[in-house]
């Protein structure tokens, strides 16, 4: 059986346990997780590729809920693109407590929005942000 | 968005010529090998209910994972306890894994909540808000003991309290491993994503997926529209009005509707989530027993701390 495509679901580094349903990912390293250490499934964020919700997905898992406050960063990923999922993502759900802040740019450079609440029906990424995120966080 | 249409009807037909005669036209010397396209049993799909994930035998029920992490919170609790620690970290409340997979794996499916919703998904009750009111608020110390991190970060690994060692990841991280014991998680099946997401990139490239796929674009074209995937469709008016997506909605479900493309992809999917089922099944037999002995330890905890 294939398994490369879940690399990062087994990321000995990652300190959360990351799924891509479906997916495509290739090998991944050295992309910074935040949250903390040790795998579980609690369901944090899920990204759509497509708006219509079909096509390739990325589940993002951890330990925990999202704490109330969104001062500090629960969860987040520094680089997207070593996973094949820079500049891809339409449609984002979060669950959990969980907010999400989008970026430009990998290492959580140029915000391209502060925390928001899209909940666990989702919706589309804000006009003219779409396929433009490189790294997030959630709190 | 709107340009001339585009002329697709021979390569469509031609793509399922090619695939009619893979799919067992020819007789009994028609035989399949893991590299050949498998057959398909096309029937008639009007509600993603009907949207059966085969591999979905080899996950727990709904009800499983909620009990899972009612226990696994409640081992994140007791762990906790033992630093002083009454915590009010939730209990997690999500879809199950297979939920996540089905409804919308081949775009718009259900009339009535296409006809109310458009492209978004249909609200889901207590959790679809999800918003913060009332949620977790943990203490500067709570929260080092429960993620073994600080606010700001930082890893710690003692209690400065009581001196004891944090576990790694804190007290959220050690309740899966008291529940889990390094097993397979009820909530996330490695081998079971892994197989769907093969399954996957298998349909994207069969042939009769993309006979349907060309189909369903004629369709479109002669609508006005000009789309190569049906992701397209949505994709393309996700900024604009309500009005506007539910319009293209609509329309891109009626699309599939006529082409037979709901039928027909879920019957490619089908069928190779069921080649790589049978290439797999030890492991996922194996797995499925995992699971199976993560829910023993999972009532056994319930009834401890009924």
């Amino acid at each position: 059986m294939k398994r490369v495509l879940f690399a990062a679901a087994t990321l000995a580094a990652a300190s959360t346990l990351l799924s891509v349903t479906p997916a495509f990912a290739g090998p991944a390293s050295d992309s910074v997780t935040v949250g903390p250490t040790g795998s579980g499934s609690i369901m944090v964020s899920q990204f759509r590729q497509l708006y219509d919700g079909s096509g390739y997905s990325w589940v993002h898992r951890g330990t925990a809920a999202c704490t109330v406050s969104t001062s500090n960063q629960d969860y987040g990923r520094s680089n997207l693109n070593i996973n094949d999922w820079n500049d891809v993502v339409s449609y984002l759900q979060d669950y959990n407590q969980c907010d999400v802040k989008v970026f430009q740019d990998t290492n959580y450079e140029i915000a391209l929005t502060g925390y928001v609440n899209y909940g666990s029906s989702g919706r589309g990424i804000a006009d003219g942000l779409n396929n433009r995120t490189s790294s997030y966080y959630l709190s | 968005m709107k340009s001339k249409r585009r002329s697709l009807v021979l390569l469509g037909a031609l793509i399922l010529l090619t695939s009619a005669l893979l799919t067992g036209c020819g007789g009994d010397d028609q035989k399949t090998s893991d590299t050949a396209e498998p057959v398909i049993d096309v029937r008639p799909i009007t509600s993603s209910k009907q949207l059966v994930m085969p591999v979905a035998s080899y996950v727990l029920t709904a009800a499983d994972e909620k009990a899972y992490f009612a226990a696994v919170n409640l081992a994140q609790r007791r762990c906790a306890d033992d630093f002083g620690v009454d915590t009010s970290i939730p209990v997690a409340a999500q879809p199950a894994q297979m939920e996540l997979a089905s409804p919308r794996r081949v775009g718009l499916v259900d009339r009535e909540d296409v006809s109310r919703y458009g492209y978004h998904l249909p609200p889901t009750g207590e959790n679809s808000a999800d918003d913060k009111a009332g949620g977790w608020d943990p203490s500067e110390r709570e929260l080092v003991i429960m993620r073994g991190v600080d606010s700001g970060g930082e890893p710690q690994e003692t209690d400065a309290e009581t001196g004891r060692a944090i576990p790694e990841g804190g007290c959220s991280a050690e309740g899966f491993r008291v529940v889990d014991e390094g097993a397979t998680s009820p909530a996330a099946s490695d081998l079971v994503m892994t197989i769907l997401n093969d399954a996957w990139s298998l349909t994207v490239a069969d042939s009769r997926a993309q006979g349907a796929a060309a189909a369903w674009s004629e369709c479109m074209a002669k609508n006005g529209y000009e789309f190569s995937s049906r992701g397209e469709a949505g994709n393309s008016v996700m900024s604009e009005p309500e009005a506007v997506q539910l319009r293209m909605a609509k329309l891109d479900l009626q699309c599939a509707i006529d082409t037979d493309y709901i039928s027909i992809w879920y019957a490619v999917d089908k069928a190779y989530q069921e080649r790589l089922i049978d290439e797999n099944e030890a492991e996922l037999q194996a797995g499925l027993a995992e699971q199976r002995e993560v829910m023993d330890r999972v009532h056994g905890l319930l009834q401890e701390g009924a």
